[in-house]
């Protein structure tokens, strides 16, 4: 278990990036948006679990980004500033009252009674379709178990797990305190532990 | 090491969150309990399990183009049209998130409120407050106006003052007049006190200056220590 260290906000290089782009450098701005896209559309569709609505919301922490260019300032990672803002867009997202949170299933893992068949799994010998539908049945579960954990727990898993965010940052996107963050984290993966507790046995753990 | 105690640090240790020192403890505790060591393995496999096989979006094909042609419609909106007030306003509410918004704006209101309160005639110094009536201020009565100023307005003019200011306004005119030279004043040197020509500072020994030379040095003033102290000390 390594330790995970901590760099200066001026020696990360998205910093610097935005730094060049706040003096003008349209170039720097389209770098940043093309590498954090992704990021930001996955932790708003893992906030939301909604595909369009995460879309709409990566785009408008992305034309914020743009409109406080001057406001920046450097004094953590860039990235921990922009998940900051996408933090507080989701949030005002849910918080508007006409967002329901509804969870877009990729795969027909469940019954029509709701239950999950993929406690049938794992097989000890399984062909390549069934790794594949194993896979997807416990991605799905994953999901599933996401999104009934409390929303804070949530953010702090997928920012530390997904993202690679520190503590630290995980803790200044959210506004609380590191000790804080290790305890949302801890609960949300023993929650997860929890729910996956077929899939540990299988693998005798 | 009980066991219990650690749970919660199991998954920053995994996580590699935890200081040397402590990394260094549970290290040691986890090369003694097999309970311990078997929580960690599960936690790394659910970590494992989450990041492989969580599921994850791409984003739409036109995504990029979307925003691109977004942000060249806001550019031509931002800078050009947004007056200073209005876009540090448009700053303002959008650094804040939904359960912020209406304590702010409540905020703003209620400041609103209070400046609204004292500067009408309803503010605390005036107007009448209900349920808690203060006896009513008396006022000098207004002097009554004399019927002559009530008949012929512009006779103020001939008001003394007002005939002074009147001149500043003539003042050229005035000037130019050649007024008979008065005879110089001249003082003896016999008047003036004896103990003024030789100690020019003698007024200042008049109460009224004394007062004036004090209040140009209030601060020295108060700060100097009462003569009672002074001699306490002494």
């Amino acid at each position: 278990m390594e330790q995970k260290e901590q760099i200066a906000p001026h020696d990360d290089p998205d910093v610097q990036l935005m730094l060049r782009f706040q003096q003008g450098n349209q170039e720097a701005f389209r770098q940043l948006f093309q590498k954090y896209t992704p990021s930001v559309a996955n932790f708003a569709f893992h906030f939301l679990g909604n595909r369009a609505r995460a879309e709409e919301i990566t785009q408008e922490v992305f034309l914020q980004v743009y409109r406080w260019q001057q406001r920046y300032e450097p004094k953590a990672k860039f990235s921990t500033w922009l998940f900051k803002i996408a933090h507080n867009h989701c949030l005002n997202e849910v918080r508007k009252g006409e967002y329901r949170a509804t969870v877009e299933s990729i795969s027909p893992q469940e019954d029509s009674d709701g239950e999950e068949r993929g406690r049938e799994l794992p097989d000890t010998h399984p062909s390549k379709g069934e790794d594949v539908l194993a896979a997807k049945q416990t991605s799905a579960r994953i999901t599933k178990i996401l999104r009934r954990l409390p929303e804070t727990q949530r953010t702090a898993l997928t920012l530390s797990r997904l993202e690679g965010l520190s503590y630290q940052e995980v803790a200044e996107v959210l506004g609380v305190t590191e000790k804080a963050v290790k305890s949302l984290v801890f609960r949300a993966t023993q929650s997860l532990k929890d729910g996956l507790k077929d899939i540990m046995d299988s693998y005798d753990l | 090491m009980i066991c219990e105690d650690i749970q919660e640090e199991l998954v920053a240790y995994c996580d590699g969150e935890l200081p040397e020192e402590d990394r260094a403890q549970i290290a040691a505790h986890l090369s003694n309990c097999s309970a311990c060591s078997r929580d960690v393995a599960q936690y790394t496999c659910v970590s494992t399990l989450l990041t492989q096989q969580i599921e994850r979006i791409t984003p739409s094909p036109d995504f990029a183009a979307t925003f691109w042609q977004r942000l060249e419609e806001e550019k031509h909106i931002l800078p050009a049209q947004e007056s200073r007030l209005s876009r540090w306003w448009r700053e303002w509410r959008e650094s804040l998130t939904g359960w912020q918004v209406m304590p702010a704006l409540a905020g703003m209101a209620s400041i609103l409120v209070f400046f609204g309160y004292i500067v009408s005639d309803h503010g605390p110094t005036g107007g009448p407050q209900p349920g808690n009536n203060p006896p009513p201020v008396k006022r000098p009565p207004t002097p009554e106006v004399p019927a002559l100023v009530r008949e012929k307005a512009g006779l103020f003019v001939n008001y003394r003052v007002i005939a002074d200011l009147e001149k500043f306004s003539r003042f050229d005119e005035i000037a130019a007049v050649q007024l008979p030279e008065e005879p110089p004043t001249s003082i003896a040197e016999n008047d003036i006190p004896r103990d003024l020509l030789e100690k020019p500072g003698f007024f200042a020994n008049y109460p009224m200056l004394q007062k004036m030379e004090e209040l140009k040095n209030l601060e020295t003033v108060l700060d100097a220590p009462p003569d009672g102290n002074d001699k306490s000390h002494g």
